[in-house]
């Protein structure tokens, strides 16, 4: 039945005779419906007959070029401390051009926070560190456990201030966020999720990575659980069982392919690492290596390992749309149909980009200094100077290709694909009265985690 | 006139709408049930630049939680210029001056602790614990690196024709005798190495691990063996002290910190730090007088006169106004006419350092240059 009214969940048909109720009430608010800017687009009165409603993004490239292009020029004229208020323009710019059923999020946070979260970092963080790093090396000399064992603490430590660090940033992220002027925040301990994700690291990393979709699932479900939308939390009914049956589908394929790799060639790969390197085809061709075989799987063995990565977004994919599936506020659900492909479409289209105003640049510049020599050298400018700012120049560049193809297109094919169902909940929430962060993401700034 | 919009009021998440007129300096805002208050025109902020295609957003003060949308943009400019300080900014620096300037500070303490104390400190008593062997690969792979910088400044050479002299001839014997004369101290590193660059700068310096490098430029320039002799023994004063492992190691620590103020720990610019670490191992002052130190004691008691060493500090002293920039940027010795007479009035060497033959032998182990 729910295939013939697609756009009408099951949950949607239960809620119906709540709905009836409200109809008339609403229609009384008829006449103010054409207050949106599209004319097709239910107004909010509409919705809360709980047809579902959509994300959309509204967003241009050509006026984010403009606002990476000044961030860039400005961040580099005032040696870095413009940042706080590039990202902070970023962000504004993005939220604002989400919207749920016409009213955009707002992004509410100043670039005053994220410099003193920045401060307060630098006052605290740098010595510890300094000291940290000395105790580090000072102990290389020392007994070979004691330096091993410290530096697993220095990895574990510095993999838990991560956690610690992305719990910060989605807090203060949250909390400066509204939409129809309700605050979002993130509550819960950021020292929990780091303790969560470091319990079933171990678990993971014991079980030769079978464990991960549960690393993931009990991550996700930290989060959600405290993830508020006024003083109303979101709730999350995931399993990890799911996840794990997308996860063993990518998990085994390079190990599968390695292991055929070596069954089938172990001769060959035993005299290859004995000979190691042949010196000459002739040499080579005395231990009747067959290349040309042993080569077509070794370049598929490394092809899957480069394929690795876009399989992983793969998973990654799937489990975003399963969590969105999973997680509810009230009766709202959330149905998205996020695809890997596209992402990854935008990963090449920003390679290309990086290969056409990066790559062809620098290649011709270079090959002139190659070619020219020293009849280049412009004189009272040093030379090392010249490469910095080239040096300066491609990360400007860079910067500015991965924000203007790659995370623009990420966001919009995300944000072009959820649909909230039964949005009634979302409607009548009652602002929280819990503070919120005071100082900005400091930490995850100086730790560069995040995309933007 | 009225305006239609929606009202948020920032304690639910329910869309009023409303009727918007102006009255008398305000806004006056009149929802169903008995919602009716004002906004004063001068309160009124935009959340974002007003712009024809998206709904104007208003809000009452810059910390103001509830919100207006008007959607129909036909009324926007005509509304607009009632407010005088729409797209007026929050005084951000003034509210959070104390904070700024506390937290400012303490950020300031900490990185000129870091830098001045902890990083010294601390690189002093890494290099003076680093295995031999570590501080050795360290110092090949500078030496490689800037070797490579140098092709590639250079232009015309290619990086095997940069090296002048073999290990075992004669050039090499001699300058190996020589460095054995200068090394007066025990020193529990690996032993200093010398080579020879065919470049035309005028520079010298030592590596981690005893790495001691000389520009053909200098050697040209070199008018006596004993200022040769002097210049060794002050490089082999850099290595006894293990100064240009403490440098390179102090380095790393501050390209670390200048990552982090530029906001990436792991991204380009700790590399290019290290880029530029590697060739501009700035060595401090303390660290030159230090070498100065070793190197006379090292010559007076060889019997060497530095009387020649320190002709040549001056010779450099009064030629460096004129000497190109890019060699002042590698060129990190300070000349200075204390050095001179520091060497002048200190030296008690008589004996000349090389015989006749050994000092043109090496002053000729560079092919010539071509010409230019």
């Amino acid at each position: 039945m729910s295939e013939s009214t697609p756009r009408r969940p099951l949950t949607a048909q239960r809620n119906g005779a709540d709905n009836k109720l409200r109809r008339p009430i609403m229609a009384q608010r008829h006449d103010l419906e054409d207050f949106t800017d599209s004319p097709s687009a239910p107004s909010p009165e509409q919705a809360a007959v709980n047809e579902p409603i959509a994300f959309s993004f509204t967003g241009k490239r050509g006026q984010l070029f403009k606002i990476a292009l000044v961030n860039s020029l400005l961040t580099i004229l005032t040696l870095g401390i413009y940042r706080f208020w590039a990202k902070t323009r970023i962000r504004r710019y993005f939220w604002s051009n989400i919207r749920i059923q016409n009213e955009p999020l707002e992004y509410t946070g100043t670039a005053m926070e994220l410099l003193i979260g920045f401060l307060v970092v630098l006052a605290i963080l740098v010595p510890i560190f300094a000291v940290y790093q000395g105790v580090l090396f000072l102990t290389s000399s020392s007994p070979e456990e004691l330096h091993f064992s410290l530096q697993i603490l220095y990895a574990v430590a510095l993999l838990g201030f991560f956690q610690y660090a992305f719990y910060r940033m989605w807090r203060y992220r949250f909390s400066r966020t509204t939409w129809r002027s309700i605050r979002f925040s993130q509550a819960g301990s950021a020292w929990a999720y780091m303790g969560i994700t470091l319990g079933w690291l171990v678990v993971t990393i014991t079980t030769l990575g079978i464990a991960y979709p549960w690393l993931r699932h009990a991550q996700w479900q930290y989060r959600i659980k405290h993830m508020h939308f006024g003083e109303q939390a979101f709730t999350y009914s995931g399993r990890a069982r799911f996840l794990a049956k997308k996860w063993l589908v990518i998990l085994p394929i390079p190990f599968l392919l390695l292991t055929v790799l070596v069954v089938f060639q172990y001769q060959t790969l035993m005299t290859l690492m004995a000979n190691f390197p042949p010196e000459t085809p002739d040499r080579a061709r005395q231990f009747n290596i067959d290349f040309q075989e042993l080569g077509w799987l070794a370049s598929l063995v490394g092809l899957t390992f480069l394929a690795w990565p876009f399989l992983y977004v793969w998973y990654r994919i799937q489990e975003l749309n399963y969590i969105f599936g999973q997680s509810k506020f009230g009766d709202s659900g959330f149905r998205t149909s996020i695809r890997a492909s596209v992402l990854i479409g935008w990963f090449f289209a920003m390679l290309l980009g990086m290969i056409f105003f990066i790559g062809i640049p620098t290649g011709f510049v270079t090959y002139a200094i190659l070619t020219m020599g020293s009849q280049l050298h412009i004189p009272g400018i040093p030379t090392v100077a010249l490469l910095i700012i080239g040096f300066v120049l491609i990360l400007v560049a860079t910067s500015i290709i991965s924000t203007v193809i790659l995370t623009f297109g990420i966001t919009k094919h995300m944000f072009s694909n959820i649909q909230i169902t039964n949005p009634q909940s979302l409607m009548s929430v009652s602002q929280a009265k819990t503070g919120e962060p005071e100082f900005g993401e400091g930490l995850a700034d100086a730790l560069d985690v995040g995309a933007f | 006139m009225l305006i239609r919009a929606l009202y948020y009021d920032g304690k639910t998440s329910t869309a009023h709408p409303v009727n918007l007129s102006l009255i008398e300096g305000n806004l006056a805002v009149r929802g169903e049930d008995g919602l009716e208050f004002i906004w004063p025109f001068e309160n009124i902020k935009s959340i974002e630049p007003p712009s024809p295609t998206t709904p104007l957003r208003l809000k009452n003060g810059y910390h103001g939680a509830e919100r207006l949308v008007i959607s129909d943009a036909t009324t926007h400019e005509e509304i607009i210029r009632h407010f005088p300080r729409m797209n007026e900014r929050d005084k951000i620096w003034s509210q959070n001056a104390k904070r700024l300037v506390g937290w400012g500070t303490a950020a300031m303490v900490s990185l000129v602790f870091t830098v001045l104390v902890a990083i010294p400190l601390i690189a002093t008593q890494i290099a003076d614990n680093l295995p031999a062997s570590f501080e050795k690969e360290m110092g090949e792979q500078a030496y490689e690196q800037i070797l490579k910088t140098l092709t590639f400044i250079d232009g015309r050479n290619d990086e095997r024709r940069l090296t002048c002299g073999t290990p075992g001839d004669t050039a090499d014997v001699h300058l190996s005798q020589l460095m054995a004369r200068l090394l007066t101290q025990q020193y529990k590193g690996a032993e200093p190495l010398i080579q020879v660059v065919n470049f035309q700068m005028q520079n010298a310096f030592a590596l981690p691990g005893g790495h001691i490098v000389v520009f053909r430029g200098l050697l040209e320039n070199l008018q006596h063996p004993d200022e040769l002799a002097g210049i060794l023994a002050h490089e082999i004063g850099h290595v006894i002290h293990r100064h240009s492992t403490k440098i390179f190691i102090e380095q790393l620590g501050t390209s670390a910190l200048v990552g982090l103020w530029f906001g990436d720990v792991t991204g380009g610019t700790a590399v290019a730090g290290l880029g530029q670490a590697l060739l501009n191992s700035t060595h401090t002052r303390e660290a030159e007088r230090e070498a100065d130190a070793y190197a006379l004691d090292a010559l007076n008691r060889e019997n060497i006169s530095a009387l020649p060493a320190a002709r040549f500090f001056e010779r450099l002293f009064s030629a460096q106004g004129g000497m190109e920039k890019g060699l002042s940027l590698l060129n990190t010795h300070p000349m200075s006419d204390a050095r001179a007479s520091y060497f002048k009035t200190n030296s008690t060497g008589t004996q000349p350092s090389l015989s006749n033959d050994a000092w043109l032998t090496i002053k000729n182990m560079c092919p010539t240059p071509p010409a230019e």
